[in-house]
């Protein structure tokens, strides 16, 4: 936990896939936040998350911004993985109650750019966690 | 220079949160019904007997209510078209249930409503759900076809 808080400066090669990463969340976020804004605002209990990953996704960034990588990269997981897994479920059999019947251009936005965000996020983690080990 | 960036993120995040540029729905473009449609609308769904129950009760057991605006029942949702403004009878609206990417009201994401209603419900489940929207949009299917289950659908057999 105490690791998580403290400030961690990773190597420019694992900022650069953090950055990258950071840049991936806030895509992501930001297109929720504008599928709030453009009717889902409505829908029970979904609505409700998107602005909450919007939200979730600028602490996030910031934590970065801040030097806690470790902090943002759990934080990028938390938001993005499950994120993923609401939007396949509400592709399949329903996510609360919703159920979408394909996927249009936003809902294609938000699944790369949080593909990629997890993956550089890990790839992130894993440089830095490598280049400590090498000190 | 962090706080910069810091302020930055805060700034243009803020602004996609708060709504600023971000549009709106398409719903919102529609009007909503009159309050005298309305009360008809309510009318005729406590006129409407059990089809008619029967096709509120879908309409929220299926989700509809997330993505369509209905005023006499208190729906909603912006996502897809208001479906108490429609002008489509009852054979019409459930081809559009069984089958919503034939015929899809313009302004409004293609892909959004799922395409397998015609499989989740039977027949009489779809019959009463047009019925019911028919109803309640005014259409000419709520004053005179109402809940008599003459929609097809798709080749479907009606009746309740």
């Amino acid at each position: 936990m105490r690791r998580l808080l403290e400030p961690a400066r990773p190597g420019p090669v694992a900022l650069g896939l953090l950055a990258l990463a950071a840049v991936c969340v806030l895509v992501a976020g930001a297109q929720h936040a504008r599928l709030f804004h453009r009717g889902y605002a409505e829908v029970e209990v979904v609505g409700l998350l998107f602005l909450m990953n919007a939200i979730g996704s600028t602490g996030v960034v910031l934590a970065l911004v801040f030097e806690r990588a470790w902090l943002f990269v759990l934080g990028a997981l938390s938001i993005c993985v499950p994120s993923l897994v609401s939007i396949a479920i509400s592709h399949s059999s329903g996510f609360f109650g919703f159920r979408e019947g394909g996927y249009d251009a936003d809902a294609l936005v938000i699944v790369v750019a949080e593909i990629a965000a997890i993956v550089l996020a890990l790839l992130g983690a894993a440089a830095t966690a490598t280049a400590k080990a090498n000190r | 220079m962090r706080l910069v960036l810091a302020a930055l993120v805060v700034l243009v995040m803020g602004a996609a949160i708060a709504g600023a540029g971000m549009g709106e729905a398409p719903a919102e473009r529609e009007a909503a019904p009159t309050q005298a449609a309305v009360q008809a609308a309510k009318q005729r769904i406590a006129a409407g007997g059990a089809v008619m129950a029967r096709g509120r009760q879908l309409f929220a057991d299926e989700g509809c209510d997330r993505c369509h605006a209905i005023a006499a029942v208190g729906a909603g949702g912006r996502l897809g078209p208001r479906l108490d403004r429609l002008d489509d009878d009852a054979e019409d609206i459930a081809e559009s249930i069984a089958d919503p990417r034939d015929d899809t009201v313009d302004g409004y994401p293609e892909k959004l409503m799922p395409t397998d209603y015609g499989r989740r419900m039977d027949d009489e489940e779809i019959q009463a759900l047009a019925a019911f929207v028919a109803a309640v949009s005014g259409g000419e299917a709520s004053d005179d076809r109402r809940g008599r289950g003459r929609g097809r659908g798709h080749g479907r057999g009606g009746g309740d």
